[in-house]
């Protein structure tokens, strides 16, 4: 009992914490609800999705920020679909760095869309990291017979 | 020799002969002189040789030329002469000619130069105008949405609890400032419409006597604030449904209307109505309206052609003249033209005085003339301005559109009219006595006092109590007129501030008409601002009939109709009636404010209104809070009514479709505006708001404080409906499928605008499904599903897709649909916000509209709302 309390608590205090940071916004929460015993892995589902497509479009989004003429409308449609995976996830960091890069997008500016690209790798590493420390927490409370605190 | 003979030519042709030739002829040589001129006439000279033996004759023949070439060489001469002149005469005119051409060719070429730099002049200028226009507009319509959230959170913060008295001034007068700033955007806006020329004025069937009693009672407040008296005087034979655009016409008023409020301090404003026939005005101005109806629903020629047959043709147009009469500063006549040119004011202090800009008559005029009339100022008897206009509308088919009235002078009513407003009254007691109403009217507490008495006491004591009685002539023989009359109906009109109510006096008052309460029925006029105590008093009397002011012919009617219903109820039934009639009364007239604090062209008095309902929000709110549950458990008929009220909001709507932003902050009860600025936002189309906004009361109604996003009360929702999620991202994809299946929908999700429109054509085969699927796990089972059963009950369509995109996929299945009488719901899902976004899905045929991310909520509710229509 005791350790699936301590389970607990750390699972509130560290989903605590990714929303204070903004790591997570509110339509993670709407994701979190949808999970039920229809679909038990549905968080989990969604975040690989998201990650897979992330990482895809970082890496479309490189190969043609390094060509010599790079053609920005191709990037900023990257852009746009990453912008609204990251929105509908939740991901909040994620898409506030899409909405500087799409206007560096707009201004053509090469360099600014290299650097935020790096922000957006950079983010989506931490972000799956935290998601997936996130995840380990939860299988070790229903591991322990524990249910999982649902955040207000 | 020849030349000595005596025959004069002889001689002078010999000499001559000597003179050219000497004498040097010889005998062989011949002379032949076609013409010599011997003395004054011209000879032939031949001379010939007769070598005879010894005897060389040398003769010689002088012929005048007259005799064998006379007549020839006078023709000669004369056609010389003929020649010549008309060789010359033809040089002549040659030239001239040539003069002429050369002149008109270069003319032509001059002006053709002209014409193609005047044209390109006005090509610039209409380029550069519209181009103002269109930035204008554009500009407009963006600096709206800022301004509109601005109000609404202004709504939110002026209804916080916990505001000092300080805060809570300078945001409300934050807030005047930003619908007065809104305000001047809209004028703006309309102006710029209406000058290039892009306004269409709407075509559809209205109540235009319900709509002017909505703004007369929507300005009542104002004038009541101002002391000013707000009479509408609208004729009996005044059509009860016109076609035309209600908004614009109401627009017009409203402009009017709250210019006179603006310059009137004492006195009245009469809004008075009449209609005239098409014909007989038509003889008067037929080519001057032919330029004028440019928006006509109808070709005005095949009108003119049937004019004849009016009473049974499918439209009928009416002239309806309006004036505009109030007791103000009115306007130097000099004035009387400019003051409808933009931004013109009538006296250069008045924007200092009263704000305004100055645009708006210049609105009013142009939206009458493209209603096909005029207005103008006109002389009035008296201080005030009389503004008069006409408007050329059609009346919709049915002859039969007049008021149905009841034939009340059968009745024997007689109605006592106790109101302070002598202009109310006298036009009331008037229209009352027309439709066969014996009437009288008293202006303050004390007559009505004294003629109660004299009415009922006097008639049981049958001798005239005339101790006290210092009732003026007209009045004393109107009451023995009534005393005459058997056994009446007495219907008493009561204006609230006949009542003292500084002091407490007024319950003493309620408390004197007890004694009457049986001989005759009140019905009371309130203001808006009558206090609850004073209603809860008043009802606990057994007063039940309440009114707003101001009091005009709809409403008169309505109290006559009650009373009268009343009075047969009776004869059979006690009082359960009595208080449903209370009821529909006071819902009736709930509806009636609704209707009209959803006008979008208020004025200041939006504040005034927010001011007040803070001051009442304790106890008003909650009565306002019970009226919509009475409300939610309504009968049919007040239901119908409810809905009515929500048919006329979506149908003032279709002026704000352009404008999604420009909603009803004005209501002062938050909650309520707060939903509808949500609903708004993200949910603009018309077609939308009538039933969303219907979900939106409705559930707001049902669980009043419920916040709870909790899906499990609205499990199963979307029960059995096909839902076509066409979405790219997958994460997305993913998250809405869920969520709709959750509901009991059932999702097929495709990748892109292509796959979208198969799937609605089947088109592919299953084969190609599979090959082409995306590899959903929602899509593998339910392929069968697909070819059973075709048809999806909604789409929701992502705007940015690859291969095909929304816009596209839309278009598509729009043009496969316009054979079939199908029309399948798709909803938008764009990342986008921009109006013009907005556009975009509306022209390619789309029905709703959200915006990513997907509020989950909302999508549901507009599923219901778009499916349930259909279904």
């Amino acid at each position: 009992m005791d350790v699936l309390n301590q389970l607990q608590r750390q699972y509130t205090d560290f989903t605590a914490l990714l929303y204070r940071e903004g790591f997570v916004d509110d339509n993670f929460t709407q994701v979190q609800k949808l999970q039920d015993e229809s679909s038990p892995d549905f968080v989990v589902e969604v975040a690989s999705l998201f990650f897979e497509d992330c990482e895809k479009l970082v890496n479309n989004m490189a190969e043609a920020l390094e060509q010599q003429d790079v053609d920005f409308k191709q990037v900023d449609s990257h852009v746009h679909q990453l912008k609204g995976s990251s929105s509908s996830m939740g991901a909040a960091r994620i898409k506030n760095v899409c909405i500087a890069f799409k206007t560096f997008c707009e201004t053509q500016n090469r360099d600014g869309c290299l650097r935020c690209l790096q922000q957006v790798n950079h983010e989506h590493t931490q972000l799956k990291t935290n998601l997936q420390a996130l995840f380990t927490l939860e299988r070790q409370i229903v591991a322990n017979g524990g249910s999982i605190p649902v955040m207000q | 020799m020849a030349v000595d003979t005596e025959e004069p030519i002889i001689r002078m042709g010999a000499r001559w002969l000597e003179k050219v030739y000497g004498n040097k002829l010889t005998p062989g040589q011949i002379v032949q002189v076609e013409n010599a001129k011997l003395g004054d006439q011209q000879y032939y000279i031949d001379s010939f040789f007769l070598n005879l033996k010894r005897l060389p004759i040398v003769g010689v023949i002088i012929i005048p030329r007259r005799y064998i070439m006379g007549k020839v060489d006078e023709r000669a001469f004369k056609t010389l002469v003929i020649l010549i002149s008309a060789s010359l005469c033809i040089l002549v005119i040659g030239c001239v000619c040539i003069l002429i051409l050369t002149n008109g060719v270069s003319k032509e070429m001059k002006m053709r130069a002209e014409l193609i730099s005047h044209l390109d002049a006005r090509r610039r200028a209409e380029a550069s105008n519209n181009y103002k226009s269109q930035f204008l507009a554009n500009m407009s319509h963006e600096l709206r949405t800022p301004m509109a959230a601005v109000i609404g959170l202004l709504d939110i913060l002026i209804c916080d609890d916990c505001l000092t008295n300080e805060q809570y001034a300078t945001v409300t007068q934050i807030r005047k400032c930003s619908t007065a700033l809104l305000r001047l955007l809209n004028n703006i806006l309309d102006l710029s419409k209406v000058e290039s020329g892009k306004l269409v004025l709407e075509d559809a069937e209205f109540d235009l006597g319900r709509e002017l009693e909505g703004l007369i009672d929507m300005f009542s407040v104002q004038c009541i604030n101002h002391n000013v008296e707000a009479v509408l005087d609208l004729s009996d034979d005044m059509p009860k449904l016109v076609r035309g655009d209600s908004a614009r016409v109401v627009q017009i008023f409203a402009n009017l209307i709250s210019n006179s409020i603006k310059f009137t301090t004492t006195g009245h404003i009469i809004l008075r109505g009449w209609c005239e026939s098409f014909n007989t005005f038509n003889d008067a101005r037929f080519h001057l309206d032919q330029k004028k109806m440019r928006c006509a629903p109808k070709p005005k020629l095949r009108q003119q052609g049937n004019h004849m047959k009016k009473a049974w043709k499918k439209d009928n147009k009416m002239i309806l003249w309006f004036e505009i009469d109030d007791t103000g500063c009115g306007i130097d006549p000099g004035k009387w033209e400019s003051v409808f040119e933009s931004f013109e004011q009538a006296d250069p202090s008045t924007t200092r005085l009263h704000g305004g800009t100055g645009l708006g008559l210049c609105i009013v005029r142009t939206l009458v003339n493209k209603m096909g009339g005029e207005i103008k100022v006109v002389k009035k008897n008296g201080s005030g301005t009389l503004m008069r206009l006409y408007l050329l509308l059609n009346t919709p088919a049915d002859g039969a559109d007049l008021h149905c009235q009841a034939d009340f002078s059968s009745q024997n009513i007689v109605v006592l009219l106790a109101l302070y407003g002598s202009m109310g009254r006298v036009i009331m007691s008037q229209w009352l006595h027309k439709i066969g109403l014996t009437t009288s009217g008293v202006s303050d507490w004390n007559e009505l006092t004294q003629v109660l008495r004299k009415l009922f006491h006097g008639r049981r004591r049958e001798n005239g109590f005339d101790v006290n009685c210092s009732l003026n002539e007209p009045l004393k023989s109107e009451v023995l007129n009534i005393g005459d009359m058997k056994d009446p109906v007495f219907i008493i009109v009561v204006d609230i501030g006949l009542l003292d109510l500084s002091t407490d006096i007024w319950k003493e008052q309620i408390n004197f008409l007890d004694k009457f309460s049986g001989k005759a029925k009140f019905a009371w006029m309130l203001n808006h601002d009558t206090s609850n105590a004073i209603k809860m008093e008043l009802r606990k009397k057994g007063h039940l009939l309440m009114v707003n002011k101001p009091l005009y012919k709809a409403k008169m009617i309505h109290i006559l109709e009650t009373v009268i219903k009343e009075k047969d109820l009776e004869r059979q039934k006690q009082s359960p009636d009595a208080a449903r009639a209370k009821t529909k009364d006071g819902d009736m007239h709930e509806c009636l404010e609704i209707d009209s604090t959803h006008f979008d062209t208020a004025s200041s008095e939006e504040s005034d209104m927010a001011e007040m309902g803070k001051s009442n929000s304790p106890s008003t709110f909650h009565l306002r809070e019970k009226r919509r549950e009475t409300e939610k458990m309504a009968s049919e008929s007040q239901c119908q009514s409810f809905k009515k009220c929500l048919v006329e909001l979506a149908n003032v709507d279709a002026e704000s479709r352009e404008d999604p932003c420009q909603i009803r902050p004005n209501l002062p009860s938050t909650q309520y505006g707060k939903d509808m600025l949500v609903c708004n936002k993200q949910a603009p189309f018309s077609t939308q708001n009538e039933s969303s906004k219907h979900e939106e009361r409705i559930s707001e109604s049902s669980g009043h404080k419920e916040q709870g996003n909790s899906y499990s009360s609205k499990a199963g929702n979307l029960d059995g409906l096909r839902i076509l999620l066409a979405e790219d991202t997958p994460v997305l994809q993913r998250v809405a499928t869920i969520m709709l299946e959750k509901m009991g929908a059932k999702v097929i999700a495709v990748g892109d605008g292509l796959q979208a429109v198969e799937a609605l054509n089947c088109i592919s085969s299953e084969k190609d499904f599979k090959r082409e699927s995306p590899g959903d796990d929602g899509e593998r089972g339910s392929q069968t599903d697909i070819q059973d059963s075709p048809r999806y009950d909604l789409v929701l369509m992502d705007c940015q897709m690859p291969k095909m995109d929304g816009y596209e996929a839309t278009k598509a299945i729009r043009k496969s649909e316009s054979g079939t009488g199908f029309h399948i719901p798709i909803v938008a899902l764009t990342a986008h916000a921009m109006s013009s976004d907005e556009a975009k899905c509306l022209e390619v045929g789309m029905d709703a509209y959200l915006t990513k991310p997907i509020d989950y909520k909302l999508m549901v509710s507009t599923i219901l709302s778009l499916t349930k229509t259909t279904a």
